[in-house]
């Protein structure tokens, strides 16, 4: 279930926590770290091999974003902007290291960014990491197949399929608050089937 | 007979879950972009507070990652945002000019016939009385986020603005560097700066 379309009011809602944070709200760029930290990761992890590293990089990259947001004017999705961020702070890193990135990884990343997560390209993920990402699929097919079928087409259409609530609703022929809750409730089972994969305990801090 | 009446406790604790279930429910359609300005601020403002909240919204885009894609959602890294947190509480806090994102896109090709409206831009702000000028900045003190509307907001009584002045003061806004000055008046230092050329 890889690399669909993301939906207009994707970029809508990114742009609503932008302009938050562009007023002075820090807490709302915490919201954007945290939605957007796995992408970023696994982006940097085509030039960086070590987790660490890679988190670091990361940080680092968040923060020049954070920094720049004044700038940022909504003429790219924030995404699109904050990995352009990213790989200039990773090839930065590999230099200041004495490192370089590989030209063949550089020019897909390039390219990866318009398409999505860049799922076309080639991974070289640690048997742990390959694991892991085996039972995340599971966990998420086992709980999308337990969920009753009007849930299970809410989040398909809304997470796969990039819909509205409005098309979704029109889709489903129920209304928006139908829709809004279903969506809700299908987060939810698949949440509680991915918390004990991802240690995502409650007691940790986002 | 109503149950919640005979064990407050139990009422007061599904009352609780069911505020929990409608933050979480708020934060999905946030989470969609289908919350309006106004729920978004009282959530956000929520988030400060609520450590729940936050790991909620944390798993509900890990589930979107995952759905789309599980080699996305196997980057998990808990702890990261707060790391992250932590970091920027050592930064200042930025600070973009307000209407920054509404303002209509203004081409560069506009600004070489602006000269005239430079000019005018001139004499409107070394024309401005300094207690105006007062005025403007106790404004920017009180609205940080408003450095440049303070300038060009000035009222209409006294300023008599053409379009193409309004042109030129959108263009103006439009290249200039934001700055996270809140006290910062980039059209004065420019104006400043063209009365020293002329001076010259």
């Amino acid at each position: 279930m890889a690399g669909l379309g993301r939906p207009m009011s994707e970029r809508d809602a990114d742009w609503q926590l932008v302009e938050r944070v562009q007023r002075g709200d820090k807490r709302a760029f915490d919201l954007l770290v945290s939605k957007y930290q796995r992408k970023l990761f696994r982006l940097l992890s085509r030039l960086i091999r070590d987790q660490a590293e890679i988190e670091d990089v990361a940080q680092e990259a968040f923060i020049k974003a954070y920094r720049a947001l004044p700038n940022f004017r909504g003429e790219s999705a924030f995404y699109t902007w904050l990995y352009r961020i990213a790989i200039n702070t990773a090839k930065n890193y590999l230099v200041a290291q004495g490192r370089r990135a590989p030209t063949q990884t550089e020019a897909d990343i390039e390219d990866a960014e318009n398409f999505e997560d860049g799922d076309s390209l080639r991974t070289e993920d640690t048997p742990e990491r390959m694991l892991l990402s085996k039972q995340v699929a599971e966990a998420v097919n086992r709980a999308i197949e337990r969920l009753p079928a009007e849930l299970r087409t809410a989040i398909v259409l809304r997470e796969l399929e990039g819909l509205s609530y409005d098309e979704i609703a029109a889709s489903m022929n129920c209304p928006i608050g139908t829709v809004r809750s279903r969506i809700f409730r299908a987060r939810e089972a698949v949440a509680e089937e991915l918390r004990p994969i991802l240690d995502t305990s409650k007691d940790r801090r986002w | 007979m109503n149950p919640d009446r005979i064990n407050p406790a139990r009422s007061a604790a599904r009352s609780s879950g069911d505020e929990v279930d409608d933050c979480a429910q708020r934060l999905s359609a946030l989470l969609d972009g289908e919350l309006d300005a106004d729920q978004c601020t009282t959530l956000v403002e929520r988030l400060r507070q609520d450590q729940a909240a936050g790991d909620t919204w944390a798993m509900f885009n890990c589930v979107g990652d995952a759905m789309r894609s599980a080699d996305v959602a196997s980057f998990h890294s808990a702890g990261f945002v707060a790391r992250v947190a932590a970091a920027l509480e050592r930064e200042p806090t930025v600070l973009a000019p307000a209407g920054l994102s509404q303002r209509p896109a203004v081409r560069r090709w506009l600004l070489p016939g602006a000269g005239a409206a430079a000019a005018a831009a001139v004499l409107l702000v070394v024309g401005l009385p300094w207690r105006q000028a007062t005025l403007s900045e106790t404004s920017v003190a009180k609205a940080p986020t408003g450095p440049a509307t303070a300038v060009v907001a000035a009222p209409a009584s006294v300023i008599d603005r053409s379009p193409q002045l309004e042109r030129y003061l959108a263009a103006h806004r439009e290249l200039a560097e934001p700055t996270v000055m809140p006290h910062s008046t980039p059209y004065v230092r420019t104006s400043g700066a063209l009365l020293v050329q002329e001076a010259r």
